[in-house]
């Protein structure tokens, strides 16, 4: 609806790398100026004018404080076209490795084994870490965009791996 | 509308001190509080009596509401409708599967959602809260001296749209303006001060009459955000009463499913006894049979624990998975909040706190505590406080899709988002030509749609015929800050607005609502619709001036062949605001909205930018 650049709204430098805690602050700050609660006593237009501010406010640090949409909201405000998200990936090699990290999981799941879900947890978050290190020093050298997306792709793996295995961990607590 | 731009914060001109007061709608019991001196207190009825019985009895004359229809609940258990919350949002089919044994005339209207046959007719759960907010109200006015600005309503966190929708229709029908629907867990942390207190994660453990609550907050500087939510709207501590109740049958030898008249008494019982045991380690009960023998039998606490055992670790284990969802250890809880009647009891007491590793805070009644932080959140959002720093951030619930191929659904926001939100998907049309597409919007977390609660369904119709795969719809989903959901839809090639059909699934259509207010009584049919009358005249003339003011400001952001639609249309806008006919007021008023949608875009984006030319001058 309205094209306006999330790090001016934040008041922070465009930059892969950021301080999450600043991002948080200043989360507040804007919230506390526009959240529909401000605005309460007053007429309907009003709300709904802040509930859409409020709205844009939390998408913006939404998008800032995801490792990965952060990636893509710099490269398309770089004029990046990304590819959709059901094109192919074209490592082998990671993708293997990936396999090989799923079907730890599976037989850790099968096997009721928490202590094996909790080192995949380790080894999973650390090469997530890892990869957003590399993704904020690409930013910060300006390699090309190809390089990022397919990091940017790589991180999602991690993440969505990340996920499952928190869901396996829940339903052996339970 | 975006016609008004005004600075956020902001109060208009200072004014006298606005009424306003907070309302816990509960299961069981409900109660109204408000500001006095400084001191946020709950107001008692003439017998000086605070909790008013969520108890609604429909006979032949006036529902009586309250202690009045309580007392009738026993010899007319099918007219007197209690815990009227459990149904709140609910379609017939769901509230049939969940509560076979409840002495209620359950109906299903056309649309499958839940009515209750009564001897004053057939009455929607919403009618039902209507009455207990009115008798609220009424004693909030009594008590302040006149009528209300606006009222803060609590619900449960884990309410989905369909029951906070059905509770904001309830206190439309009471004539009540709503400032927000405040979720109770948050409500309490505000009551016990904990906004102004010192930093760091609060867990609030709110088990009343019919829900089960786990709020996890964080403060930080001033401001009070749900990290997450859990719980179970359907375990409370008439669940306890439910199983003491059948216990006592057991024990007695009285078969509980003779006769609803039997039933009630044992639960009566069984409720007296469980609150007996807050206190003593054993009890004695009698209940009379249908022939008016009486029946003695001692329980003690150990038997009552052990009856209830199961459900408290229910409780524990939605903890765990609240304290999971927000990243938080165990360890790193400051506080534990106990919130609703339920925590009384010792069982609950002790367990939450081996489970948080220090003892609950429990010092304000549990029964008002969520009344009591309503009514001080009240007072902030009617304006009466603007220098106040407090801000409540909330959470979605569950989780917002739609359904795709092949019945799964697909999450558009996730639980736990941050509102208000806004988030536009994109769909394509399949076949050449295709004018409609029909979207089912659901709540839940489940896979499968047949899992999930049904919100709406709704159909996009004038797009644009076009090659299949040509026309792009984008579908807005927005949540207000009380968790509302509200749809956009717009054909993004030609920019044409897709007209969007809302058919509420288990909500109350505004046509419906509007109906309810019509029948709420021969004698108020007639104010309503002069009130009616009278809203969309004001409405008008607050459009008309609100427009007028703005185009005189910025009229330059249109061309001519923009400009003369909407010059006409407030004309005729004004012309119509001098007749009677309430209802043409309106269809001009969404008219005219849709002329200056345009205009208030731009507007708006033209004011942000300033705006952010400020601040990132300032920021960087």
């Amino acid at each position: 609806m309205i094209s306006m650049d999330y790090f001016a709204l934040f008041g922070i430098t465009p930059a892969y790398q950021l301080d999450l805690r600043q991002l948080r602050e200043r989360l507040r700050d804007l919230q506390r100026e526009y959240h529909p609660d401000r605005v309460a006593h007053l007429d309907d237009s009003a709300r709904h004018q802040a509930v859409r501010q409020s709205a844009l406010v939390n998408d913006a640090f939404d998008t800032l404080s995801h490792p990965v949409k952060r990636a893509h909201y710099l490269l398309r405000r770089q004029g990046v076209e990304l590819p959709s998200e059901s094109s192919t990936f074209g490592d082998p090699t990671f993708l293997m490795e990936q396999l090989a990290l799923r079907e730890t999981l599976a037989e850790a799941r099968a096997a009721a084994d928490g202590d094996a879900l909790f080192e995949l947890r380790q080894q999973v978050q650390r090469s997530r870490k890892r990869l957003e290190q590399q993704l904020a020093e690409g930013f910060a050298a300006a390699h090309a965009a190809t390089t990022l997306i397919d990091d940017a792709r790589r991180l999602t793996f991690f993440l969505k791996l990340e996920e499952e295995i928190g869901r396996a961990e829940e339903a052996l607590d339970l | 509308m975006l016609l008004q731009i005004c600075e956020p914060g902001q109060t208009p001109e200072p004014h006298q001190r606005r009424r306003a007061v907070g309302i816990d709608l509960g299961t069981t019991n409900s109660l109204v509080a408000t500001l006095r001196s400084g001191v946020a207190e709950t107001l008692a009825d003439l017998q000086g009596r605070h909790m008013l019985p969520s108890v609604v009895r429909y006979g032949l004359d006036h529902p009586l509401v309250g202690h009045e229809a309580k007392a009738g609940a026993a010899v007319d258990p099918e007219d007197t409708i209690i815990s009227v919350k459990r149904f709140m949002g609910r379609s017939f089919d769901e509230v049939v599967a969940r509560f076979p044994d409840a002495p209620y005339r359950f109906e299903a209207t056309a649309h499958g959602q839940l009515a209750l046959r009564t001897l004053s007719g057939v009455i929607h759960p919403v009618q039902v809260s209507a009455e207990i907010l009115r008798v609220l109200a009424q004693r909030a006015r009594d008590s302040l001296g006149g009528d209300l600005d606006g009222v803060v309503i609590t619900v449960p966190a884990y309410f989905d749209d369909a029951q906070r929708q059905a509770t904001k229709d309830a206190a439309e029908l009471a004539g009540l303006k709503v400032l927000r629907l405040l979720n109770e867990p948050t409500a309490a942390s505000v009551a016990y001060g904990l906004d102004q207190g010192e930093e760091g994660v609060i867990a609030v453990y709110d088990l009343g009459g019919g829900t089960f609550d786990i709020s996890i907050l964080r403060l930080s500087r001033g401001v009070l955000e749900v990290l997450a939510t859990g719980g179970d709207s359907q375990l409370g501590g008439d669940d306890f009463d439910q199983l003491l109740a059948s216990h006592i049958g057991r024990q007695l030898g009285l078969d509980e499913q003779r006769s609803a008249m039997l039933r009630r008494r044992l639960l009566d019982a069984a409720c007296s006894a469980k609150e007996a045991l807050s206190a003593a380690e054993v009890t004695t009960l009698v209940v009379a049979d249908d022939a008016g023998r009486e029946h003695q039998l001692s329980i003690d606490r150990a038997t009552f624990d052990g009856l209830i055992g199961e459900l408290v670790k229910r409780t524990l284990q939605v903890c765990r998975r609240a304290l999971r969802d927000a990243g938080i250890g165990v360890d790193e809880v400051r506080e534990v909040v106990m919130v609703g009647g339920s925590t009384r009891v010792p069982l609950v007491r002790s367990e939450v706190g081996k489970l948080f590793g220090r003892p609950p805070l429990t010092s304000i009644d549990p029964d008002r505590v969520v009344a009591i932080g309503a009514a001080l959140q009240a007072e902030v959002l009617v304006g009466n406080k603007p220098d106040h720093e407090m801000l409540l951030l909330d959470v979605i619930p569950l989780s917002l899709g739609i359904e795709t191929m092949g019945g799964l659904v697909e999450k558009i926001i996730p639980r736990n988002t941050t509102i208000p939100v806004a988030r536009a998907q994109e769909f394509t049309t399949y076949k050449d030509g295709q004018s409609a597409m029909a979207i089912h919007v659901l709540q839940g977390e489940r896979e499968l749609a047949a899992d999930c609660r049904s919100l709406a369904r709704f159909e996009l119709r004038n797009i644009p015929p076009l090659v299949a795969g040509a026309a792009h719809v984008r579908v807005s989903f927005q949540i207000d800050a009380d968790g509302l959901l509200s749809v956009t839809a717009q054909e993004q090639v030609t920019g044409k607005q897709a007209s969007v059909v809302v058919k509420p699934a288990y909500g109350l259509s505004e046509d419906e609502v509007t109906q309810m207010l019509r029948a709420s009584g021969e004698h108020a049919r007639s104010d309503m619709r002069l009130r009616m009358l009278i809203e969309q005249q004001v409405e008008a003339d607050r459009v008309h001036e609100a427009l007028m003011a703005a185009l005189a400001s910025d009229g330059e952001l249109l061309s001519a062949g923009e400009r003369q639609p909407l010059d006409r249309a407030l004309t005729e806008l004004m012309r119509l605001r001098h007749g009677d006919d309430a209802d043409a007021i309106k269809r001009q008023l969404a008219l005219v909205e849709d002329l200056s949608a345009t205009f208030a875009a731009r507007r708006m984006d033209d004011s942000i930018r300033k705006a952010l030319a400020g601040r990132s001058i300032e920021g960087v």
